[in-house]
């Protein structure tokens, strides 16, 4: 049976099958300097509470969140503070970090034994995962609290495990459900006991199919979660699509998930909740995709944040050969990489190393107006008119072509066979208008500046 | 652009998009051949040289990137050969790819920038300027007049020659079957759509049968759609990217105009190339086109449905909260009763697992290494 889908959208090479067959492999830090950059999810940097010189044990927060669009941040290891300065992070940015010193024994500090869920409410719920740290591990890394905090928590008629992982090359949510299901089914409880009026669905792809059929055979009782099968195109993990063909809902940059009704978790995220309310875990470890076909064993990990991508490059065998195209994130919505000697952080989701760089081999050539990236953006936009909108710098008939509706999601720049950087264009422009000229943007500050 | 996302891309280029098409057409070409003779060959060469070699003039001449080797000037220069008369002189097709190339695309840009079909406008500055030997199809065994001229003058037509192209007409464009196979090339590839020619044959099969004369009858429908080029320009010409609308509401506007507007110039005007005029026409409102047919962004309109869904849900949570609360109590009293049974089996024991466990694979290091690390750290510094 073909899945519900969503308008648009492509098929680019999966890459999947490389990593996908591996299971998770815990690894570790062997080198003496862990690296937490303050700010590790959208908003505001977290506010250290540790001192260097201070002892400190696996699991103790070393920075607190003092704004409302802020989390906390824990230690993943035991050991001594080193300093606090700036490092280099994903991105080329510095930025200011802790910098603890790993003593190599792990000491924990010491966990409350684990509670049930049914008996907490929804305020110590989320209480619990603010202590954690929990952000949304899907990509844009807003904290999970502010998305359970709201005031009408019987308006939330669905909450939607996001199980999809449309992006290339990435295995870790596959397999994280594959060995660990019972995590995530426990997850999504949790968030239905918040939102008592909802009822709860996980979303798979049809690359899923065997996690399908265990989910169903897992859930064959349960009254309120439901699974569905959805068609594999990218993006369906983006969430406004993800919600479309689901429930036939639309949302458009102005709203939010919880305005019609919804509320969207990563698979990673709810696994964190899980964690945070059942057995007090922060989130300090991460599962992160090594793969590519210049790394010797592509290969799924479960890491401590705050390892360097050089250590963990080095547990999956090193480089074959010297890669063309180092890739934090997967080839559809990754970053490149130049420096290696940055930390993993609690938004970090692979590494791909590829040997051949396929796009900067190619030159881009002019517009034919052959109107591929309208057929394939999932949002209805015109490509080809905002990228001349761009190019005239006409911020009005950029509005007025809802620019601001793109979802960044790459689709229209995959598919364009003038290799025209559409999407940088139209985000960059995006960007500019929202912080530049927030009078004119509007209601579309809303995702990004929360009440 | 390297160190920006997406890092994968389509395998499609513009280059073999415009190789495609040449090879959708090439057995249109072959049958012009079969039945023409080679001097149907040399025309249509004479058309590609002259196209290519004008391009690369102009290229040099205003000093601007060399685009021969997206094949675009090389298209223009088939489809306009295929385009004429078999029997015209030699000189035709050069003069014809010089104006499509040198005044219809190259000043206004080049590739992409162009309002006009350049084929097309090429083969309507030929028929301006040379109205009787561009009207003349007679050559060899065939007749001057082809089968739509035939048709409007209430004679019968030969369908079976329509199919395989054996009438008089221009060298690529007479056969249906060729035709045919080049549109589901085109479409099998992905490089043209269906929309533009589905909508065109569509509007314009409407209006024959309704001012045509001759009603429902089959065979004169076949003999209106497929003569005077019409099938040709609605699959090939007017799926041209430049000249035609990016929004899907714009091609089927775009394509019900061309359709209309071809059935209307044939009843009136011009028998045999009413579907060059109108497709020349057309073009020019295909910009038009694009700026009012701008589709709404995702999710901009809440339709109607989907709001009345999410009120009707509220305004029943709110009715029978009392019967809702009950249900869920049981819901919720069953659930726990379920946790209870299963804490007991692997499941909750999984759940209850920390993430951070040390694992066995791994060895932990002791101080010496440490201090050693942590010197060489800072050295390194």
């Amino acid at each position: 049976m073909a899945g519900q889908t969503f308008y648009g959208g492509i098929r680019p090479y999966s890459g999947k099958d490389l990593s996908k067959y591996r299971p998770i492999r815990t690894v570790l830090p062997k080198e003496p300097l862990l690296v937490y950059p303050l700010l590790q999810s959208m908003g505001d940097p977290a506010v250290p509470v540790v001192e260097p010189g201070e002892h400190i044990l696996t699991g103790q927060l070393i920075a607190r969140a003092e704004s409302e669009l802020s989390a906390n941040l824990h230690s993943s290891v035991s050991g001594t503070v080193y300093a606090i300065e700036e490092h280099a992070v994903v991105g080329g940015e510095r930025q200011k970090s802790i910098l603890v010193q790993n003593d190599g024994r792990f000491d924990e500090i010491q966990y409350p034994s684990s509670r049930r869920y049914s008996s907490m409410s929804a305020d110590e719920i989320i209480r619990a995962v603010w202590e954690a740290g929990v952000v949304g591990m899907g990509g844009a890394g807003l904290p999970t609290h502010i998305k359970y905090n709201i005031e009408k928590r019987n308006r939330i008629d669905y909450c939607i495990a996001n199980c999809v992982e449309c992006e290339p090359y990435l295995t870790s949510d596959y397999r994280r459900m594959l060995e660990t299901p019972a995590k995530l089914i426990n997850g999504l409880r949790i968030l239905l006991h918040i939102f008592p009026r909802a009822r709860g669905i996980i979303a798979l792809d049809e690359e899923k199919a065997d996690l399908y059929r265990l989910f169903r055979k897992m859930l064959k009782d349960d009254t309120r979660i439901y699974v569905k099968k959805l068609q594999s195109k990218f993006p369906l993990g983006s969430e406004r699509q993800l919600i479309y063909a689901l429930t036939g809902r639309t949302l458009n940059a102005m709203m939010l998930p919880r305005d019609i009704g919804c509320i969207v978790n990563n698979v990673d995220t709810l696994v964190a909740v899980n964690q945070a309310v059942m057995v007090y875990e922060p989130l300090i470890t991460r599962l992160i995709t090594v793969t590519g076909d210049a790394i010797v064993h592509p290969q799924n990990f479960r890491v401590r944040i705050g390892m360097s991508y050089n250590e963990l490059i080095e547990r999956a065998g090193g480089f074959r050969q010297r890669p063309a195209l180092l890739l934090d994130g997967g080839t559809m919505t990754g970053t490149k990489i130049t420096d290696t000697n940055v930390p993993i952080t609690k938004l970090s989701s692979a590494v791909v190393a590829l040997r051949k760089d396929r796009v900067s081999d190619r030159r881009e050539t002019a517009c034919t107006r052959c109107a591929r990236c309208v057929l394939v953006c999932p949002n209805h936009l015109v490509p080809v008119q905002l990228h001349k909108d761009v190019a005239a710098g006409n911020v009005d008939a950029f509005i007025a072509h809802n620019g601001l509706e793109c979802s960044d999601c790459g689709c229209c720049s995959y598919s364009c066979p003038s290799r025209i950087g559409l999407s940088l264009a139209i985000s960059d422009m995006r960007k500019k208008i929202l912080t530049e000229q927030p009078e004119k943007a509007g209601d579309y500050l809303r995702r990004y500046i929360r009440r | 652009m390297t160190d920006v996302r997406p890092f994968v891309k389509t395998s499609a280029s513009t280059a073999n998009l415009m190789a495609g098409v040449i090879a959708a057409l090439l057995p249109a070409f072959g049958i012009g051949i079969w039945h023409y003779g080679i001097r149907a060959a040399i025309l249509v060469g004479i058309s590609v040289a002259t196209a290519v070699a004008c391009e690369l003039v102009f290229c040099l001449i205003a000093g601007r990137k060399i685009t021969i080797p997206d094949y675009s000037a090389a298209v223009t220069g088939f489809i306009l050969g295929l385009m004429l008369p078999p029997s015209v002189p030699y000189y035709f097709p050069a003069i014809g790819a010089a104006v499509a190339i040198l005044i219809v695309k190259m000043p206004f840009g080049g590739i992409g920038r162009n309002w006009l079909n350049p084929a097309a406008a090429g083969k309507l500055v030929l028929l301006i300027a040379f109205r009787t030997q561009m009207d003349n199809y007679s050559i060899g065994s065939f007749t001057s007049l082809t089968p739509i001229t035939l048709a409007m003058n209430g004679n019968s037509v030969n369908l079976q020659d329509m199919l395989t192209g054996s009438t008089a007409g221009c060298i690529g464009t007479g056969s249906a079957i060729a035709i045919l196979f080049a549109a589901l090339f085109l479409i099998v590839t992905g490089a043209a759509g269906i929309v533009i020619p589905f909508f065109a044959i569509f509007s314009f099969v409407i209006v024959i049968i309704l001012f045509g004369g001759s009603g429902w009858d089959p065979a004169w429908l076949f003999v209106q759609t497929v003569g005077g080029s019409m099938l040709f320009i609605a699959f090939i010409c007017a799926q041209d990217y430049t000249t035609s609308p990016v929004t899907i509401g714009g091609r089927i506007l775009y394509g019900i105009g061309f359709g209309a507007l071809t059935a209307v110039l044939r009843l009136t005007v011009s028998v045999e190339n009413a579907a060059l005029y109108a497709l020349l026409a057309m073009n020019l409102t295909s910009r038009y086109l694009d700026a009012h047919t701008m589709p709404k962004a995702f999710g901009t309109v809440q339709h109607e449905r989907q709001v009345r869904d999410i009120e009707s849900r509220r305004r029943a949570n709110a009715a029978s909260e009392k019967r809702r609360e009950e249900i869920r109590r049981k819901q919720e009293e069953e659930a726990a009763r379920r946790l209870q049974t299963e804490e007991a089996s692997s499941a909750s024991e999984e759940v209850n697992t920390r993430e951070n466990n040390l694992s066995s694979d791994t060895t932990v290091l002791n101080v010496q290494q440490i201090r050693e690390l942590q010197k060489k750290y800072e050295e390194s510094k």
